[in-house]
């Protein structure tokens, strides 16, 4: 047990960015993010024992996170829109707020598109295949073209409202 | 909005926002998830072992039948409560290990719904025998006072006691299948939206 666990507390230490994306991404505040994060763990070491294909493992904890973070809010019933910046925004040095603004409006018009969508496309931003995106998520390879087409054009049509 | 200018925001920006965890803050949280995870998936042992200690210290002492026939029964009340508790916990813990997020998400919204649709059903077939069991409990409840009390029995203490518990049971039974109804809801939503798409793909433009 012990050694299984410091292999996971290995795998968790080289990975855990693919979780606080996940995480930026669906939730606002920075104590649900951190909820989550504990949540995804819960979740990842329940299953990490019988995890076949140790090759995939950023696929693997990004269906997991994204579940786990589909079901979260699901249950709470968390506005989509998001009225305030994700509190560790406020930690941005001054010279830096103008290039961040962008990172700032992107989330905010990602809280607005559909879970699904959103999962999508940060799976794109991350330079996922469409063939990889379509296992993660559970589509074919045309389908996640179209929805990142739709995704990106409700993106476009937020960011000019702003 | 261009795929480039996305993934360039993206790449250059995301890691101002995100605060890795140090390894001994990941060390506590996967020891604290891992000891959680064996409070949830399993029966304790210790509170397994005590349950099994006080049931048959129970069944003990109505197999010798020193004192009078209440005691024995609500000694018997006692097994059978302690009996279903522990199947109860039995079933939760079992529930909880078959339950995995580590599927693609399609795969795992379909389960979801199932699962929470089988929950529905469950409810809708059996909640109904809450009614007798509360009708049960709160005489039992007068019962036992009364006795314990040394006063003849009052039925109108126990027919508050019942009104009031069935009144609870009523709320909670609502309010539990409503939000299962919910999360039932949502999940169709969701499941709804990842239906085929008809217009034809972009190419998929590749950042060198």
């Amino acid at each position: 047990m012990k050694a299984l666990q410091q292999e996971f507390l290995r795998m968790l230490s080289s990975y855990q960015g693919i979780i606080h994306k996940v995480n930026l991404v669906y939730f606002k505040t920075a104590a649900d993010r951190e909820d989550n994060f504990q949540e995804v763990v819960f979740q990842l070491w329940k299953s990490y024992s019988s995890l076949k294909n140790r090759e995939k493992i950023a696929s693997w904890i990004y269906a997991v996170a994204i579940n786990t973070s589909i079901s979260k809010l699901r249950k709470r019933d968390t506005l989509v829109l998001m009225d305030t910046m994700p509190e560790s925004m406020h930690r941005v040095e001054e010279p830096q707020v103008e290039r961040d603004m962008n990172i700032r409006q992107l989330l905010e018009a990602m809280q607005r598109i559909n879970e699904i969508d959103r999962s999508i496309l940060l799976l794109y931003m991350e330079d996922y295949s469409y063939k990889e995106i379509a296992e993660i998520i559970g589509i074919s390879s045309v389908n996640v073209g179209v929805r990142i087409n739709r995704a990106k054009k409700e993106l476009k049509r937020y960011l000019i409202e702003e | 909005m261009e795929s480039f200018e996305l993934k360039d925001i993206w790449h250059t920006q995301v890691g101002n926002l995100i605060c890795n965890y140090s390894d001994p803050e990941l060390n506590r949280i996967v020891i604290k998830q891992a000891r959680k995870s064996m409070r949830r998936l399993y029966l304790g042992r210790p509170a397994l072992v005590v349950a099994l200690l006080v049931i048959g210290y129970l069944i003990w002492k109505i197999a010798m039948g020193e004192e009078g026939i209440m005691m024995t029964l609500f000694r018997s009340f006692l097994v059978l409560l302690l009996l279903v508790l522990l199947s109860l916990e039995a079933c939760s813990a079992h529930k909880m290990r078959r339950y995995q997020a580590d599927m693609p998400v399609k795969d795992w919204l379909t389960y979801r719904i199932a699962e929470v649709e089988k929950s529905l059903r469950f409810m809708k077939k059996h909640d109904i025998w809450l009614y007798p069991g509360a009708l049960l409990l709160g005489l039992a409840v007068g019962v036992v006072y009364d006795w314990l009390l040394n006063t003849s029995f009052n039925l109108m203490t126990s027919l508050l006691i019942l009104s009031c518990l069935i009144l609870y049971m009523f709320f909670v039974r609502w309010t539990i299948h409503r939000n299962y109804s919910r999360v039932l809801m949502r999940l169709k939503e969701l499941a709804a939206t990842m239906g085929e798409g008809e217009e034809p793909i972009e190419e998929q433009v590749v950042i060198g």
